[in-house]
């Protein structure tokens, strides 16, 4: 279900969803600034339960390293 | 804070963005912060939305600048403000470690709000600082810290100079982060400068939108209550005096707690009426001889102790009271009463007792809101001019203007070619700057290590320092050459952390002389606007480039300049040879 993910990213970002893909990243997509980053933060712990430590959220560049991240933490996304 | 409430606030506010009508906000807030306040914006929304407001409007002003905006709200906030939040900290604003410096910085800030609530026609929100958080405790166990008895002292002076001030409210930053169970966060002090949890700012916005919100809303007036398992557990005509629950021990305990509350009320000036159906006589035996009863018959400034309908009783309360029935909550235990109440009078609050009772003191706490008093009346509206007239014929007003601030800043500047130990940093900001960019160009560090090796770019790094601390590496310039004689800005950026300080007047003086130095005569500069710079739109133009029409199409756009720069660097900002030496 990498809809889940998606669809809190096109909340958070105010985009479209279907402008969004595994392979967005900050450099492409649009409103996904530092500030956005943040937001997206809260936004992932809050949805799916878990605590991110600093590393990963250094690592999260695009949608598909979030879902891997979360993956790794026994997330089903 | 639960996360579902979180959540909810967030989505509230996301909703409402999706849909929201161009047109003017029905209340506009401007905020400013020593630190990071971004996450503040969705909960405060939130929270204004649920207060009644159809259209909301929060701008946020750039990273830590408040006394620029205190100088001059209108510039940073635009259109019409309502109300101006400012949000600090004494740990952002000077080293913790040197209370002089500390302390001025503070008399600074403090300085420009009361220079701002002189001349801003709306409402401010002003923050009591919260204790800093020191990095550690060292040595001084059993003594106090320098710091800390700045604090107090600051605290002091924030609410002598602010509390007799018609239009400043205060807002107690350390009491909101008491009242939160987990108020911080380590990983968000560390990644992004501000150490607060979505809970705190959820909290912190509550109590925002609650002094917001009664400046516009009137404050109800009457609290009416019904008595059985309302006052007191049980029914008082059937188990008598020594029956209900009412005393120290549970559930007693609960209901001498509300009348507590009530009671409290009651001393701020609320009327409390009874709505009860009862034999009075067995209603006024249970306050003149029960002795864990708080209220007592004085409390009630009117009792409607009978068999009729309860909504004939509040009008006949409104109308003893001599006030509107829309300035009444009703708090009853019983559904049936309530629906009752609200279907003939429905202008009246009604609040249910929960049943898991527990909850009940929770409940009274999350309304108190609605007894909210922040009264205008034209007395205090004529107050405030005479107020306002007065403060400005003050002779020791300071009447502090941007350029003393800034020249109070010692800012120092050094610009330099990037060494190795700074190329992590380089690239990071190229890569990460959004709005004090003119170009955003993003090199990886191999690039960049190209660039400082060959003969056709420079780079210039630029470091700012003022007197309460250093900022760092700040800004970078790459430059390439157009032909034997002038260069051009491939890239020019700026950390948010310094903007509206002029460094970047400084800088660009800097780099104009080195060139000069080395035989150019022009420099052009480049412009390609995105969605999030349009703050560097007219830098070229206000450094004394020329547009340069031919060359600019479509999405990109080009100045030049001979040399000298036209501007020089500004009289208060230092150029310093070498590097900073650390404090």
């Amino acid at each position: 279900m990498a809809d889940r993910l998606i669809v809190l990213f096109a909340d958070e970002l105010m985009v479209d969803a279907d402008t969004l893909t595994e392979d967005s990243t900050p450099d492409n997509t649009e409103n996904w600034d530092s500030l956005a980053a943040m937001r997206l933060v809260a936004a992932i712990e809050e949805e799916f339960d878990v605590i991110l430590s600093t590393a990963e959220i250094m690592k999260m560049r695009s949608i598909a390293i979030v879902k891997e991240v979360l993956q790794g933490k026994g997330v089903d996304v | 804070m639960q996360v579902d409430e979180i959540r909810a606030l967030k989505s509230s506010w996301r909703a409402y963005l999706r849909q929201r009508q161009k047109g003017d906000p029905d209340l506009a807030i401007g905020m400013a912060g020593t630190f990071t306040i971004d996450p503040l914006i969705p909960f405060l929304g939130a929270n204004l939305l649920a207060s009644g407001y159809g259209a909301p409007r929060i701008v946020n002003a750039d990273y830590n600048q408040v006394v620029q905006t205190c100088l001059n709200p209108s510039k940073v906030f635009g259109g019409q403000t309502d109300i101006i939040l400012i949000l600090w900290r004494l740990e952002d604003i000077a080293s913790i470690r040197s209370p002089e410096l500390l302390y001025e910085a503070s008399q600074m800030l403090l300085g420009a709000v009361e220079k701002l609530s002189a001349s801003f026609s709306g409402s401010i929100i002003m923050a009591i600082p919260p204790r800093p958080q020191a990095a550690l405790k060292v040595c001084g166990i059993g003594q106090l810290e320098g710091y800390v008895r700045v604090w107090h002292e600051v605290c002091l002076q924030t609410m002598e100079s602010f509390s007799r001030i018609e239009n400043v409210y205060l807002i107690d930053l350390g009491s909101i982060f008491d009242e939160t169970d987990a108020p911080l966060d380590e990983r968000k002090r560390l990644l992004y400068r501000q150490p607060y949890s979505e809970s705190f700012f959820s909290n912190c916005a509550a109590m925002v939108s609650r002094i917001a919100r009664a400046r516009s809303f009137e404050a109800k007036k009457c609290l009416v209550v019904d008595c059985d398992n309302t006052l007191w557990g049980g029914i008082i005509g059937e188990d008598g005096v020594h029956g209900v629950s009412l005393g120290n021990d549970f559930p007693g305990r609960v209901y001498k707690e509300v009348q507590s509350q009530i009671k409290e009320l009651k001393n701020t000036g609320v009327f409390i009426a009874l709505n009860t159906k009862n034999n009075p006589d067995d209603v006024w035996e249970m306050f003149d001889k029960h002795d864990a009863m708080v209220l007592s018959r004085d409390d009630i400034s009117s009792a409607q102790i009978n068999w009729a309908p309860k909504s004939e009783n509040i009008k006949r309360i409104a109308s003893e009271l001599n006030i509107g029935v829309d300035s009444l909550v009703f708090l009853d235990d019983n559904p049936f009463e309530i629906d009752e109440v609200k279907k003939h009078v429905s202008e009246v609050t009604v609040l249910q007792v929960p049943e898991v009772i527990e909850d009940y003191p929770m409940l009274i706490k999350s309304n108190e809101f609605l007894f909210d008093r922040i009264h205008i009346t034209e007395d205090d509206i004529q107050r405030v001019d005479r107020m306002k007239g007065e403060r400005a014929r003050q002779e020791n007003l300071q009447s502090m203007t941007q350029e003393d601030f800034l020249s109070n800043l010692d800012l120092k500047v050094y610009v330099y070619p990037p060494e190795k130990q700074d190329l992590v940093r380089v690239t990071q900001l190229i890569n990460k700057t959004n709005q004090f960019n003119c170009t955003t160009r993003r090199y990886t560090s191999e690039q960049v290590m190209d660039f400082t090796e060959s003969d056709e770019y420079k780079i210039f790094c630029m470091s700012v320092a003022d007197k309460f601390g250093e900022y760092g590496l700040v800004g970078i310039a790459i430059l390439h050459k157009t032909d034997a004689k002038s260069w051009t800005f491939d890239t020019f950026l700026m950390s948010c952390r310094v903007l509206g300080r002029g460094v970047e007047t400084a800088f660009l003086s800097a780099i104009s002389k080195s060139l000069e130095k080395q035989g150019a005569e022009r420099i052009f500069g480049e412009y390609i606007p995105t969605p999030k710079n349009t703050l560097v739109e007219n830098l070229y133009e206000r450094h004394g480039f020329a547009c340069e029409e031919a060359m600019s199409e479509g999405t990109s756009f080009y100045w030049s300049t001979t040399l000298p720069l036209s501007v020089a660097c500004p009289e208060y900002v230092m150029l310093t040879q070498d590097r900073f030496l650390k404090r």
